[in-house]
């Protein structure tokens, strides 16, 4: 808060008068504790310190964040024997540390820790949020009330503990009121101080619109109020309880918890970055919404979204889960290289889950160590070689991608299908890769001409009498030819092309453009022949068992893929071109094999080889094993079972695939961060001193997911409790959600956040369900949101929890409960995106083809829940981007709430809340036939704010239409648009 | 964040609680500017010399901006016009004269300039491609410029031009963002964001950052160019439209009367205002004020907007036609939204891409119409802002995302009749005028071939830091948090402040 301490500054009498009166306990009190590196001192090097000496700057090789390298700068027992006190103590300014330049000395209090910590051991402690949570012991509150404090426990909050949660925050209050009240003891507004207290419980409705916005996402209408205040009255407490199972049981529930999952994991319906064409990845969200409505535990939520892939047996809805790491941007600009915005997604991916999952922000490693805590450049790359193998390659076809039925109730049958096929694929693919890479059947013809069309130069290996490559500038639509002439008598079973890197060593770390064959021929002119003949080939088997696209393609002269590296190559890929029958060709037969190229990738990229080496097989024995009767009959299976695959109607999802063994990548330490500038490889593995000693090092996707989904972990379940705690307060325990690490914010009540995570993982086995259940049901969150001036003064942030959450709706719950009251909204859970009205001129994608068709007004569908808004990167749903959605390029860990003229010209203006007026006017009719306009008013009122006007307020809107000559209809409309911007309907 | 001791925060939470007072009873008072007004009140300084007396049209009152005042200071410029050739136009056919390479043309590249390099489309060994258009020297100055650009070369002795720009992206979206935002990735605040959270607005009724866009294709990074990312959604850029209404939804809905509007406003006002007796929370303050604001933005910001006011004379300066999709008309419009206080205007023409792919981007095809819509556009605009004696503290710059190879593309290995360069990020060329740029100067050189910034070579993030210099902002310390760094918009690399340029 920079303009405060600025303000400080100028005020300097006030101040001078207030520190006199605050220094003097803060002393008396500083006698029997201890001082704390954690708590204490390393605050104090954190704000003056670690900008020179932290992992990035590493001043003078001193790093005051780490143990060791502190070590050597004091002198343990003997702050007058520590250069570092000689430093921050020096009165020269060549020597004083911070430099003149940098910041202020060290204020007094400040050196005074430091030394007071030096004498007493200078014992170092890690961040607290790197231990494991040790579930803390439940205050006892009576214990609280007979401590000697001037406040009353009973005078200062009127609840007892409903449960554990309120027992720790009340006692958090209690320490924090006691201190406020000893401070001030002596200072003119004593007495106001002491009237800092907890507020009552809230109303019954004002609760209810909270538990409403909080778990459903959106508002009660007037008849769920109604029913909800009666059943207070029958069965009281209990009605509580029966409203919020009811909550939890509604598929609202993970439609509304789901958007704050896609914030998390940036969901888009669009690709991002150069074009942001669209992308078709909805059945994520809807797996989202699926598994928040069954309460899937939270550590399988992790786990199938880390690793699904990798679980046997791989089930269709937990590699459907992994689709989260292909929500990453994918530029399909022209000229873009795929390795740059492969690695680009892939840095994303590690960032995204340690931000989202571990509340780590890692990204800092990404060009060095980190400023504050024990993170090494090194780990962000070992940690990258976790997720670096995979068959994605920023391609626009979006591959590799699962075919996932459009209605969900096919899923079984599709996997039982899907399953059947990858087992039988796989089975026959391994005994086509034995044969394809079986070194004795193939032969490399002893002398062999080349040539290229289109003025593309190819120039012979040395040594090597079946291997070239291209020389200077490779031209787009290049055909290769290739020519032997056998020497004897040979039958001939294939052909083996190897597609090659043109600088095979450095392509592994630095990866080549790609390239296809379009379309292979095999002639041969027999020695008594005047013509060549084509032979028939029957088969292209393959160096991978799931392919882009169809090797067989490469038969196909109409089509332009079939077998290749698409769309860059790494290392040698390889296909045989099988004959349909070995036949014997004579001595002195002219072999000749045509390479046709016509693949063209992002108006840049010929995907035509660099360097080729040919072979073949005379192995009529070979050709027997290709062609052996249970190959024949598991690639007859194959066409079967995927021809009744296509019968179910599907829709595409991008998902995570490991690459075969053979073709798997090295991971290198890029220096600074930059992808072109390559150190040594590393191997996947996590920082050892987080994973903790006992704990051995997971070595792969799944692997990693398990520690992370684990009960050893010690960030998952906090920072998950944090967040919806967060959700549910507005603010979070720790609040900076994003930050867990010793830079972010410390916790504003450290044992309920360990309490809870204890809880979650341990009592509730990771169900937010029952997370969210006590927490909304606790006394905390029923406390009336009301805030006096004394609260407000002490506690404007409400940190001490004395008044019950008081937020702005999320943007889609202002949206979507202006669309439930007015009974416009549609019911149906998940789909494709939907096309709501949007303002003229508002969609202009850069890619045509991208239409935005809105349902016509009346059509069930004109309406959905906003989350089913099509989400594009480049273009967001304004009334949603007004009221502070993400626009999900990367983790949105929180949203920062505004209020803005931009939300009051949305929610007056826009035909969204035109609409929604004017259908609760016309609800306003229905619902009260024979009422007079005043009741018909006060019905309104009830149904949007959700409680009863007082009379001054419903004098405010009698004068309103008074003297409005007009139907009464269009008045209704009016007091409807009026409500849907009063500032409680906003708020929950 | 630092932890404040207890007493240390309850000094501060008096002081907040003061300041807090002393903006509700302005608030109340006559809602003065609050268009900047923000969640956390301890930060809020409410209207700096805003009229009390709740005007319609408060064009004097301003609003402060929230960044860390000690990064702001006084400069010469009090605001930018950012005038972006989207798809980046060719410097060898505008302003970068290179008759050495004249010589070279339809010549094979040589190899060292092809040595290390990625490029988008050219592929192996690419010819060079000399000087399309006739140059020659205007002005006292001397600055040269192609005969494309008539009108823009009688108005270059006020305009610096800096020769040797360099950026480290060759894709256009990556580009374009690094031009905007100083880093390639989409998610970080633009410069007319970072710009208006530290300077504020200079009127109150009209968002203090505009982006004006020239019909034609949106541009690729879309919304990310004017986003304002992790700084308050405030601060983000508000596009203008120029079919539609001008702001989206700033128009009543069709039988809706101002009349009606301010009735349902006031009612709204009181309700708020009762409701903010019982809850007691500020932001429900915020709030009305907001919908002041909104209500005031209806009728200035479609004044603004009409440029069918301006004089014939006008009108003709710039070539502009009231009613049309135009780069024209958004100069003449980027006039008057800074004339009447905005503080950043963002202007994107578009089809700068001169591939030589299609016919209506190549050089020898839709190029030269490209140049014709912009040079009596530019030169009007310098003109006109000269003469209202706007220029001295209007900063105006110009540039692409990058420059343009001086080899002929060859896309696919193939050379097409239509003429065309594949992308440079190592020299191109970016003019300024006004603000405190000394004018008349030309800084920094490309080598003979006109390819690489070979003479003080300048960076994006060293036109960012100048740019904020002119503006009185020190780019060091405009720093916000975020993901555990202290972000700035000329990132973490060394910056230099173009000392040379300044006036």
């Amino acid at each position: 808060m920079p303009y405060v301490r600025r303000f400080l500054s100028t005020t300097s009498l006030l101040t001078c008068l207030l520190a006199f009166a605050f220094i003097c306990p803060k002393l008396a009190t500083a006698q029997e504790k201890r001082i704390s590196f954690r708590n204490d001192v390393r605050p104090i090097f954190q704000r003056a310190c670690f900008s020179c000496h932290g992992g990035v700057k590493n001043a003078g090789g001193i790093k005051l964040t780490d143990a060791a390298s502190l070590a050597e700068v004091i002198q343990s027992g003997s702050p007058d024997e520590s250069s570092l006190v000689e430093r921050i103590e020096s009165t020269d300014d060549e020597l004083r540390m911070p430099p003149p330049d940098h910041g202020h000395a060290l204020t007094l209090q400040e050196t005074r820790t430091i030394r007071r910590w030096i004498e007493e051991g200078a014992a170092w402690e890690g961040h607290w949020a790197y231990e494991p949570p040790i579930s803390p012991q439940v205050p006892n509150l009576s214990d609280a009330l007979t401590q000697s404090t001037p406040t009353s426990v009973s005078s200062v909050t009127p609840l007892a503990a409903r449960d554990a949660i309120d027992a720790f925050v009340i006692k958090r209050f209690l320490t924090e009121a006691q201190h406020t009240q000893s401070l001030v003891s002596s200072h003119a507004n004593a007495s106001e101080t002491s009237a800092w207290r907890m507020n009552d419980e809230a109303s019954p409705e004002q609760w209810l619109r909270r538990a409403y916005v909080s778990i459903v996402g959106e508002l009660p209408t007037f008849e769920e109020r109604a029913h909800f205040n009666q059943l207070v009255e029958q069965i009281g407490d209990n009605a509580y309880e029966r409203t919020v199972d009811e909550l939890l049981a509604s598929p609202r529930f993970g439609e509304h918890w789901a958007t704050m999952w896609l914030d998390q994991v940036r969901y888009a319906d669009s690709r991002g970055l150069g074009q942001d064409g669209p992308r078709t990845v909805w059945k994520y969200r809807d797996w989202v919404i699926d598994a928040l409505n069954r309460d899937m535990p939270y550590d399988e939520f992790t786990r199938l979204q880390i690793a699904g892939d990798l679980i046997e047996p791989k089930r269709l809805e937990s590699v459907m889960a992994t689709a989260v790491h292909r929500l990453t941007q994918t530029n399909e600009e022209g000229g873009t290289d795929d390795e740059e915005f492969r690695v680009a997604a892939v840095i994303d991916r590690v960032n995204t889950i340690w931000q989202v999952w571990q509340g780590q922000t890692f990204g800092c490693v990404q060009c060095h160590d980190h400023p504050y805590d024990p993170y090494r450049h090194a780990d962000y790359y070992s940690f990258m070689a976790f997720l670096n193998n995979t068959s994605d390659w920023d391609l626009n076809e979006e591959f590799p991608i699962r075919s996932v039925p459009v209605n969900s109730a096919e899923y079984a049958t599709a996997d039982a299908i899907d399953r059947e096929i990858e087992q039988t694929n796989l089975n026959k693919w391994e005994s086509e890769f034995a044969l394809l890479t079986q070194a004795s059947a193939w032969k490399a013809p002893e002398s062999m001409r080349v040539s290229a069309t289109k003025g593309t130069k190819v120039l012979a290996e040395a040594n090597k009498s079946n291997e070239f490559y291209t020389d200077g500038t490779v031209v787009r639509d290049t055909d290769f030819t290739i020519d032997w002439t056998l020497s004897e008598q040979t039958p001939l079973a294939a052909i083996r092309v190897t597609l090659r890197p043109l600088h095979p060593e450095s392509a592994k770390a630095n990866t080549e453009v790609g390239a296809v064959v379009s379309y292979l021929e095999l002639r041969v002119k027999r020695p008594d022949a005047s013509d060549f003949e084509t032979l028939d080939l029957s088969n292209v088997i393959v160096d991978e068992p799931e392919p882009f696209f169809d090797p067989l393609l490469s038969l196909d002269k109409r089509n332009q893929h079939g077998f290749g590296a698409y769309a860059r190559i790494q290392n040698d890929r390889q296909a045989a071109f099988v004959l349909s029958k070995a036949d014997s060709l004579p001595a002195g037969t002219q072999i000749q094999v045509l390479m046709q190229h016509r693949l063209f990738v992002l108006d840049a990229f010929p995907l035509v080889p660099r360097r080729v080496v040919i072979e073949y097989s005379d192995s009529v024995a070979w050709h027997q094993a290709i062609n052996a009767p249970q190959l024949t009959l598991a690639r007859q299976k194959l066409k079967e079972l995927r021809k009744q695959r296509n019968q179910i109607a599907s829709v595409t999802l991008p998902v995570m695939r490991e690459l075969p063994t053979h073709l798997r990548r090295p991971t290198h330490i890029f220096i600074r961060g930059l992808f072109l500038t390559k150190d040594a490889e590393v191997q996947p593995a996590m920082p050892q001193w987080l994973l903790g000693k006992e704990n051995p090092q997971p070595t792969d996707r799944l692997q990693l997911a398990n520690w992370i989904s684990s009960d050893k972990n010690p960030l998952t379940a906090r920072v998950h409790v944090n967040r919806i705690w967060a959700r549910l307060f507005g603010r979070g325990i720790v609040v900076s959600e994003e930050d867990f690490g010793s830079s972010g914010d410390a916790p504003s009540h450290p044992e309920l956040l360990d309490h809870l995570a204890n809880r979650f993982q341990l009592d509730y086995q990771w169900s937010q369900k029952k997370l969210i259940r006590s927490i909304v049901l606790s006394g905390t969150y029923r406390r009336d949101h009301a805030s006096s001036t004394i609260q407000r003064s002490i506690d404007p942030d409400n940190k001490w929890l004395t008044r019950g959450p008081r937020i702005r709706m999320p943007a889609e719950v202002v949206r979507d409960s202006a669309l439930r009251l007015a009974q416009l909204s549609d019911s149906v859970i998940g789909g494709p995106p939907a096309h709501p009205p949007i303002p003229q001129g508002v969609w202009k994608p850069f890619q045509g083809g991208d239409k935005w068709e809105t349902p016509a007004f009346g059509k069930h569908d004109r309406y959905r829940r906003s989350l089913y808004t099509y989400t594009k990167r480049s273009i967001p749903y304004p009334i949603l981007a007004a009221f502070d959605a993400p626009t999900r390029e990367f983790c949105t860990a929180r949203r920062m709430n505004s209020n803005t003229p931009t939300q009051s010209l949305m929610t007056l203006n826009d035909v969204t809340f035109v609409e929604c007026s004017n259908a609760i006017a016309t609800l306003a009719m229905k619902h009260c036939p024979e009422g007079t306009i005043d009741e018909r008013v006060v019905w309104i009122w009830q149904h949007i704010i959700g409680r009863n006007p007082t009379p001054s307020e419903q004098k405010i809107l009698k004068d309103y239409y008074a003297d409005i000559d007009s139907r009464e209809e269009p008045i209704l409309s009016d007091i409807a648009l009026m409500l849907l911007n009063h500032d409680e309907f906003f708020s929950n | 964040m630092k932890m404040h001791s207890l007493a240390e925060q309850l000094v501060i939470d008096k002081l907040q609680l003061e300041t807090r007072r002393r903006f509700l009873s302005e608030c109340f008072a006559g809602l003065g500017a609050v268009w900047l007004a923000g969640q956390t009140l301890g930060q809020t300084f409410g209207q700096a010399n805003g009229q009390a007396n709740g005007e319609e049209h408060s064009q004097s009152s301003s609003t402060l901006g929230k960044g860390p005042r000690n990064a702001i200071g006084t400069g010469k410029a009090k605001r930018v016009i950012f005038l972006h050739m989207e798809g980046a136009p060719s410097q060898l056919e505008l302003f970068d004269y290179k008759p050495e390479l004249e010589k070279w043309n339809d010549k094979e590249c040589p190899q060292e300039f092809l040595a290390g390099k990625r490029f988008a489309f050219i592929q192996g060994t690419p010819k060079m491609l000399g000087p399309q258009f006739p140059f020659a020297q205007h002005g006292e100055s001397g600055a040269w410029v192609s005969d494309r650009l008539p009108n823009f070369a009688k108005v270059t002795d006020d305009v610096c031009f800096i020769k040797s720009m360099q950026t480290d992206q060759f894709n256009h979206g990556p580009a374009q963002l690094v031009v905007h935002s100083g880093q390639s990735r989409v998610g970080y605040p633009s410069m007319g964001s970072w710009v208006t959270w530290g300077l504020g607005s200079e009127n109150a009724d009209v968002p203090g950052f505009m982006v004006l866009l020239s019909g034609g294709r949106f541009p690729r990074a879309g919304n990310s160019l004017w986003s304002s990312a992790f700084l308050p959604s405030v601060y983000q850029g508000v596009t203008c439209r120029s079919q539609g209404e001008p702001i989206l939804n700033v128009s009543n809905p069709a039988n809706v009367s101002r009349q009606s509007r301010r009735a349902l406003l006031d009612s709204l006002e009181q309700l708020n205002r009762l409701s903010n007796e019982q809850t007691g929370d500020p932001e429900t303050v915020t709030r009305i004020s907001q919908y002041e604001m909104a209500y005031r933005m209806q009728v200035a910001v479609p004044e603004l907007m009409d440029i069918s006011k301006e004089s014939q004379e006008t009108l003709d300066l710039y070539g502009a036609q009231p009613g049309k999709e135009s780069f024209a008309n958004n100069c003449l419009l980027a006039r008057r939204l800074v004339e009447s206080g905005v503080r950043y205007v963002q202007l994107f023409d578009w089809g700068w891409d001169s591939h030589g792919a299609a016919k209506d981007e190549a050089i020898n095809e839709g190029f030269q119409g490209k140049c014709r819509d912009i040079d009596k556009a530019m030169a009007g605009l310098i003109t006109d802002l000269k003469r209202r004696d706007l220029l001295k503290d209007t900063l105006v710059v110009w540039c692409g995302e990058f420059g343009r190879t001086s080899m002929r593309e060859n896309r696919g290995g193939k050379v097409s009749e239509l003429i065309g360069r594949d992308h440079n990020p190592d020299g191109f060329t970016l003019w300024m005028a006004g603000g405190g740029v000394k004018p008349g100067i030309t800084y920094g050189a490309t080598d003979p071939m006109g390819y690489f910034a070979a003479e003080n070579p300048v960076q994006m993030r060293d036109l960012h830091a100048t740019i904020l210099h002119l503006l009185g902002i020190d780019h060091s310390k405009l720093t916000f948090g975020f993901q555990g760094l202290q972000q700035k918009l000329t990132g973490v690399k060394p910056t230099r402040i173009i000392t040379e340029i300044l006036a």
